[in-house]
Order: C-alpha cells, then sequence, then structure tokens
C-alpha cells in the first residue's frame, strides 16, 4: 500500500473534549488535595447541631449532614485522603508487582515459575475480597488499607510486567545486544528492563481509579480512616441512615467518587492509546 | 466463439463483444486529507492500462508506485477516503465510474478474482479451505449447485490448483498447510466462479523459488482459456517470463509500458534501465548494481585470501527443536565448513531449511547440541555467559528486519556506539569512530540523532551495518539482509557490502533464499536443504554446473532474466 503505518498514524490528534474536562476535574481536587481551604473556608469538622440535615443552599452548596457539618467542605478535604490512599496504595502495588514481575520475567525458571504460579493464586481473588481478608487481620486504619489495597492490586502489575519483560527478553534487539554487550546483567538492565517497563505509567494510571473505588469501598465498610475524618468512604457510610430524608449527605460524595474514577479512568485509558499507537510506529 | 454458442443466460452481464475486459484512460487515485488522516495525496497520476482476453498484464513497481492500489481500484477496494477519477474507466464494457457499492459486489469475485500475496491472513482462520471455496461458489457461481456437487466442484478446483489428494486437504485448515498449499487454495477460491479476470497482488513474494515458480505456472495455465490476468510485482525478474505487457509503474506515473520483450530487453526509460541494473544474479557478478551507490573510496588492504588458519570453522553442527507435539525436529544435521579471512561465503536454501539456526548458532546466541565452531582456531563458546564475555564482538549480525533489531528507545547514535564502545572505550575516539562509520554506511549526516523508525528500510539497513562493523568484527554474519527492501535499495546495499568487504577485514557468512542475490556477492556457496548442505564450492562452478540434483531443481526455479543481452 502506498500509505505506511508510519504515516497514517503520525498525525498528533487534539485532544479531545472529554479528555480535557478529565483533566481539569482532577485539577480542580488536587487543589482540594492540597489546599483545600482555598475552596472551603469552613471547618470540615466544625459540628451545628440546630443545623443538622440542611438541603442545599447558597450557604451549604451540598447541604449539612445529621451532626449538622457542611458536606461541601468535608468533601473537599475528604480529596485530600481519598487521593492519598487511592495513589500511594497504586504505588506500592505497582512497586510490588514491577519488581517481581522483573524478577519472574529475567530469573530462571524455577523463580520465574514460583513468583508466577503466587501471581496466579492471589490474582484468582478479586482485587477487593483479597484486600478485605488482608485488612481483617491488620485491623482497620488508613495505612493498613493502603496496604492492603496495594498488595492485593500487585498480581495485576507483576504479570503484565512479566510477560513483557519475557517477550522482551526474546525479541531480536536483545539478541543482537548480546553481540556487543558481554555482561548478561548489563543487556537486562540497559535493554530489557526500561522496555519492559514501557506499559506501567499507563496501568497505574488506570488503577488508581480502581484504587480509589476500592478505598471508598473498603472506608464504607469501616476499615478506612475512622471518624470524624471526612474520607467519602465513610462519608457515605455516615450518610446511609439519613439517605431518605437527605439524599445529599449521600449523593455528592458519591458523586464525587464516580467522577474521579471516570476522569482518571478517561485520562488512562488515553495514554494507553497514545502509547500503543507509538509503539506501532 | 462459434455461432452455436450462446452467452450463459444466469450471467447478469453479456459478454462485450470486444475481447477488451478492462480499459483504463488518465486513472487518478487520491486520497482525502480528511480520510486519511492528512495524508491526502495522488497516489496514481494518469495510469492507461488495457487487459485483453488471453492477455498477462504486469504492472512492476517499488514500494509507494501505487500498484497495489491501482489492482484495488479495480475492484472497487482503493479505500476509505480514495478519490477515482478518470478520463474512461470501463470493465466489460461497462462504465463503473458511478458504480455503486452493490454494483461492484455483483462483479467481485464473481467477474473478477483477486489472490493476495500473503495467504494466511487472507483465508479465516476458523474456516476450512473447502468451506473457504464453497462461499466462493456460492455467492458467485452462475448456478446453484447441490451439495454434493459442490463438494465435487472443490475437489476440482483444488486439484486443478495442483493441490495433492484435494479430497483430504479440502477438509484441512490453513495453518495445517504449508504456504505454497495456501496460495493454491487462494487461487483455487480466487476461480472458482469462472472470473473472467484475475488480479494477482505480489501471489509468490512469500514463497520459495520452487513453489513460486509453480504457482507462476498455474496462473499461467488459468490464462489460457481466453481471460485476462493481471500481476503485480515488484521484481521485474517474476513477471518477465509471464507477462505479455508489462507497465512500469514510479511515484503513481507510467515511465514505460509495452510489449513484455521490448520493456525488458530494450528498455527506453532510465528507471526501467535501473530496475533491470539492479537485479543481482550471475550475470552482474563484480559490478555495481546500482549508479546511485557510490564507491567508497579507500585502499584496498592487501589479499590475504590464501591464509593458513579459515577464521570460522564449523565442524559436524548438529541442532534439535523440541516440537509442538513433543516431537523433536533436527533443524541442523551434521553442517560442517568454513569461512576464510575476506571471504564472503553464501548460504542459500528456501524456507525451513536451517539457515537461520546456521546463522545463531554461528553468532553464538544458540549452542550447538553436538559439533564446534571454532574462530581463529580458537573454540567458539555457545552461550555460557563467562565464555563469552572475552570474545563479545567478534562475530555480528545484520538481520532482515533491522527495526526488530533496534532497542526503540535509541537513536542512531547510541545504537552504534554499543558496538563501537567494545573497540573504544574513549569516549572522544568513540564519537569519532561513531561519525566515520556512518560515513562509510553512506548516511546523510543529520540522521545520527534520529530514531531508527524515522528512517527509511535502506537508511535503518546501513544503520545496521554501521552497527554491525562498529566491534570490528572478525565475521560478519549477514542473514537475509536485503530481503525486506525493493530491488534498487537492495542493490545500493549489496554494492555497499561489496565495498565494505574490500576495506575490512571481515569475513562474511551470507545467508539468503535469494539464489541471484548469493551469487552476485560469494566467493564460495553451500546450498542447503532440510537441515544439510547438499553441495558446496566456488560460486560459478556450484551455480553453473551444480551437481546435487535439488541444487538443480533450485536453479531451474529461479526466474531467468536475460539482462546481459538487456543491457547491451
Amino acid at each position: 500500500m502506498s500509505i505506511s503505518l508510519t504515516e497514517a498514524f503520525r498525525p498528533a490528534r487534539p485532544l479531545r473534549w472529554d479528555i480535557i474536562l478529565s483533566l481539569a476535574f482532577l485539577a480542580l481536587l488536587a487543589i482540594a488535595a492540597l489546599f483545600p481551604w482555598l475552596i472551603a473556608p469552613r471547618d470540615p469538622l466544625q459540628t451545628d447541631f440546630g443545623n443538622a440535615l440542611m438541603p442545599p443552599s447558597l450557604e451549604h452548596f451540598f447541604g449539612t449532614d445529621k451532626l449538622g457539618r457542611d458536606v461541601y467542605t468535608r468533601t473537599v478535604y475528604g480529596a485530600r485522603y481519598s487521593l492519598f490512599i487511592g495513589v500511594l496504595s497504586t504505588v506500592l502495588g505497582v512497586g510490588l508487582g514491577v519488581l517481581f514481575g522483573l524478577i519472574a520475567g529475567v530469573s530462571n525458571r524455577l523463580t520465574n515459575e514460583g513468583i508466577s504460579r503466587f501471581f496466579d493464586v492471589v490474582g484468582a481473588f478479586p482485587d477487593l475480597l483479597f484486600a478485605l481478608v488482608l485488612i481483617t487481620f491488620t485491623g482497620p486504619g488508613t495505612w493498613n488499607l493502603i496496604f492492603a489495597i496495594g498488595i492485593a492490586s500487585a498480581p495485576r502489575y507483576g504479570r503484565v510486567v512479566r510477560a513483557e519483560t519475557l517477550a522482551i527478553r526474546e525479541s531480536e534487539f536483545v539478541q543482537q545486544a548480546k553481540l556487543s554487550i558481554a555482561s548478561h546483567a548489563k543487556v537486562v538492565i540497559r535493554h530489557v528492563l526500561p522496555n519492559a517497563l514501557g506499559t506501567v505509567p499507563v496501568l497505574a494510571t488506570l488503577g488508581i481509579g480502581s484504587a480509589i473505588l476500592g478505598a471508598a469501598g473498603l472506608s464504607y465498610l469501616g476499615f478506612g480512616p475512622q471518624q470524624p475524618i471526612p474520607e467519602w468512604g465513610s462519608m457515605l457510610s455516615e450518610a446511609r441512615g439519613d439517605l431518605r430524608v437527605a439524599w445529599w449527605s449521600g449523593f455528592f460524595p458519591g458523586l464525587v467518587i464516580t467522577l474521579t474514577v471516570i476522569s482518571v479512568t478517561l485520562v488512562g485509558r488515553y495514554l494507553q492509546r497514545r502509547f500503543e499507537r507509538r509503539s506501532v510506529s | 466463439m462459434t455461432l452455436t454458442e450462446v452467452p450463459s443466460a444466469t450471467r447478469s452481464f453479456v459478454a462485450p463483444a470486444s475481447d477488451l475486459l478492462i480499459d483504463i484512460k488518465g486513472l487518478r487515485i487520491s486520497f482525502d486529507p480528511a480520510e486519511a488522516r492528512g495524508q491526502g495525496h495522488t497516489v496514481v497520476d494518469g495510469l492507461d492500462l488495457q487487459l485483453r482476453r488471453g492477455r498477462i498484464l504486469a504492472i512492476v513497481g517499488e514500494s509507494g508506485s501505487g500498484k497495489s492500489v491501482t489492482a484495488r481500484s479495480l475492484l472497487g477496494l482503493a479505500g476509505r477516503g480514495a478519490r477515482i477519477e478518470a478520463e474512461r474507466f470501463d470493465i466489460f464494457g461497462q462504465d463503473v465510474r458511478r458504480f455503486e457499492e452493490a454494483a461492484w459486489r455483483r462483479l467481485r469475485g464473481s467477474r473478477i478474482g483477486l489472490v493476495l500475496q500473503d495467504a494466511l491472513t487472507s483465508l479465516d482462520p476458523l474456516r476450512t479451505v473447502g468451506a473457504e471455496i464453497d462461499e466462493a461458489l456460492e455467492a458467485h457461481a452462475a448456478r446453484r449447485w447441490s451439495r454434493r456437487e459442490r463438494t465435487s466442484e472443490i475437489v476440482r478446483l483444488l486439484d486443478s490448483a495442483g493441490i495433492r489428494d484435494p479430497d483430504f486437504k479440502r477438509r484441512q485448515y490453513p495453518h495445517q498447510l504449508s504456504g505454497g498449499q495456501r496460495q493454491r487454495a487462494l487461487i483455487a477460491s480466487a476461480i472458482a466462479a469462472d472470473p473472467d479476470v484475475i488480479i494477482a497482488d505480489e501471489p509468490t513474494t512469500a514463497l520459495d523459488v520452487t513453489i513460486q515458480a509453480r504457482i507462476l505456472r498455474l496462473l499461467k495455465e488459468k490464462v489460457g482459456g481466453g481471460k485476462g490476468l493481471i500481476l503485480i510485482s515488484h521484481d521485474l525478474s517474476v513477471v518477465a517470463e509471464l507477462a505479455d505487457d508489462i507497465i512500469v509503474l514510479n511515484r503513481g506515473k507510467i515511465v514505460e509500458a509495452g510489449p513484455a520483450r521490448q520493456v525488458i530487453y530494450n528498455p527506453a526509460n532510465d528507471y526501467t534501465k535501473q530496475l533491470i541494473a539492479a537485479i543481482p544474479g550471475s550475470h552482474s557478478r563484480g559490478r555495481r548494481l546500482s549508479a546511485l551507490s557510490p564507491a567508497i573510496a579507500a585502499e584496498e588492504l592487501p589479499g590475504t585470501d590464501a591464509e593458513a588458519v579459515p577464521v570460522v570453522r564449523a565442524e559436524g553442527l548438529v541442532k534439535w527443536y523440541r516440537g509442538a507435539g513433543g516431537e523433536d525436529f533436527k533443524a541442523v544435521d551434521g553442517v560442517s565448513f568454513t569461512v576464510h579471512a575476506r571471504e564472503i561465503l553464501g548460504l542459500v536454501g528456501e524456507s525451513g531449511s536451517g539457515k537461520s539456526t546456521i546463522a545463531k548458532l554461528v553468532t553464538g546466541l544458540l549452542p550447538p547440541d553436538a559439533g564446534t565452531i571454532s574462530i581463529h582456531g580458537k573454540p567458539w563458546p555457545g552461550v555460557t555467559a563467562g565464555e563469552r564475555r572475552a570474545n563479545v564482538g567478534t562475530v555480528q549480525l545484520i538481520g532482515q528486519d533491522s527495526l526488530g533489531s533496534f532497542d526503540p528507545r535509541y537513536t542512531v547514535r547510541e545504537i552504534v556506539a554499543e558496538s563501537v564502545a567494545l573497540a573504544f572505550p574513549d569516549r572522544k575516539e568513540r564519537e569519532r569512530r561513531i561519525r566515520e562509520l556512518l560515513d562509510l554506511v553512506q548516511l546523510p549526516a543529520g540522521t545520527i540523532e534520529r530514531h531508527p523508525r524515522e528512517l527509511s528500510g535502506g537508511q535503518r539497513q546501513r544503520v545496521s551495518i554501521a552497527r554491525a562493523l562498529g566491534s570490528d568484527p572478525k565475521v560478519l554474519v549477514c542473514d537475509e539482509p536485503v530481503s525486506a527492501l525493493d530491488v534498487s535499495v537492495q542493490a545500493q546495499i549489496l554494492d555497499l557490502l561489496h565495498d565494505i568487504r574490500h576495506v575490512s577485514r571481515t569475513s562474511f557468512l551470507f545467508i539468503s533464499h535469494d539464489i541471484g542475490v548469493v551469487y552476485h556477492l560469494s566467493d564460495r556457496v553451500m546450498v542447503m536443504n532440510d537441515g544439510i548442505i547438499v553441495e558446496q564450492g566456488r560460486s560459478e562452478e556450484v551455480f553453473s554446473s551444480p551437481n546435487h540434483s535439488y541444487t538443480q531443481k533450485l536453479l531451474e526455479a529461479v526466474p531467468k532474466l536475460e539482462t546481459e543481452r538487456a543491457l547491451k
């Protein structure tokens, strides 16, 4: 054909509107996480029993909960905890996954098989269920939650990294490099590892979404940050009893969780497509 | 046509009185920028084409010449965003310029059959070849067939396509057939509906010469019955024997068209002359293939052909592969050979003969199961890391897929630097040597900081050669180094390798399925079949008077182009 793939795929597409909106929302979340007082001047822990369960108004954008705390302020402050837990547990999961995936990919058959089968066993449980099992042993708390979700998601990354490593180890350019580089370790470090890690940033971005969702789920069950910390999942949990009379106390944290997960996933997908296109050309 | 014969009533068209099947004048195909993602341009411009009954028309051109898109436009398959304009575009006497998809569909398959290059991707992997042909029969045949009639027709078609044991083969899936058999099955399905025109787009490019010869013969037979065949190829020598008329395309324009004899033996156009001159073979030994490749101006090193110790000595090499069904397969079976200093040893064989395994064994990437390799009298170890360390860089490899052999993150400089670092630990000298090598392989200065994927196929192969020379290797293994290149680029790369051999002290093991290429370059040659070297000796002797029956078979199958005469 007269149009080569390279040419057909090269033109940079403009950012699409859904990506722009997602990035804008994530930027807003970042501000909320780092400088919550800039956009929410109230105190998230300030109770006001006289104003309990007030519907959304100009005074209280998202209404108030049963203790009279401002739901908007709590939602803004909650970004800090939810993002913190989501990002940190993903970092932990990716870190462990990459470490063991690479070890499995470059080492001898026995180690490779051992690690892979371990990944298979752990990966056979749904992530959230496995995290739940872990956290029942360690007890609730922010750090325990991070560990539980991080460890539970590690096999997912590990398997991808292992498969990539194995494929790249056999690729032609690695074979070729062996002709010019004497040490096996040097070939691995220079050529195998960097190329095997190419997909990790993309996977991690996609993973943050499910980590945030998982964290919210476990917090809802009471395993996350303890009262009165305004974490989104535990806000949902508290609002459970009042939903019939005050939908807003649960609706807005839930909405923010949903939007966050959608935004992160859209951005992740976008990065993924970009990455795949790059490897095609 | 006799007077009593009446055109079949079930045909949707009445056969035109004239024997003119396809008549095109001033064809212009362009791609709309919006649809083709900003790549709008004219790919074919002002093409005239006429196909008559019983004739074979060849369209020859290199990649990007517009030959494939021309073929596709004859089926209404030019693709999304393609704009087709023509002064005249008649197929079977009908003006197809206003054709809707439905009208094209009536034409496709039933009246124009298409045979593509890659039979494996053209055939549905989940259906037997019989079912594939059955579909073509059902959709296009002139009349309704009963199940039993269809089965016997399928067997007849496969048989006529030269497939042995057709009743058994029709129940097999594409992956169970060899490449040649798949191509035959594809031809059988293309001719199932007895079309008047067959378009074959590079039908033999992926095949070995012996199979290629049979496929071409088969296509020629099919034209015997008053049909028309359009043969598309990048290789003039393939079409030379077959075609009645040849159109030579370059960048979407016809540079030369006429009867085959005239185009090949008396070309008027410079581009056609270049193409013919670029074909390597017996006639081209010691001659430059391309006028575009400047000779390397360097003093020739004194010849040491008669050096006592051979550079490579391989003895009794054996390599087994574990087969899929648990059965082991002997890829290399007791192979012995030597490569002398500054010699080019050619290794020729068809796919599956074990050539590439030899390449891996000599480079040391694969340990032999039995036998030894020594380089300069010292044993060349297998893949054990410690032993390799001392000898790394002694043997280098130039492969077919140069892009796949580069780390995708690396620039040209980094790629070459890796092997140069072995001989030049000092950073400054290394830099100088890299530039020297890039000059030697005639890469433009601006390419050094670029990524190979931004370069053309020929430039990439030059980078690959520069890298291979970087560690100052004693032996250079070239495994199908020009197979993925167009004829004119291939000519330049072969010229380059020929020059390098004269200015370096490197010995070559040159592996190719293309006998012409091997003959052009090699001093001595080995012919390999089923893991065994069936014949070896000086190139002239082996190729002019082959002793082994396999070599003879191989040489007979090579399309011959009497270019010696043509060039005079």
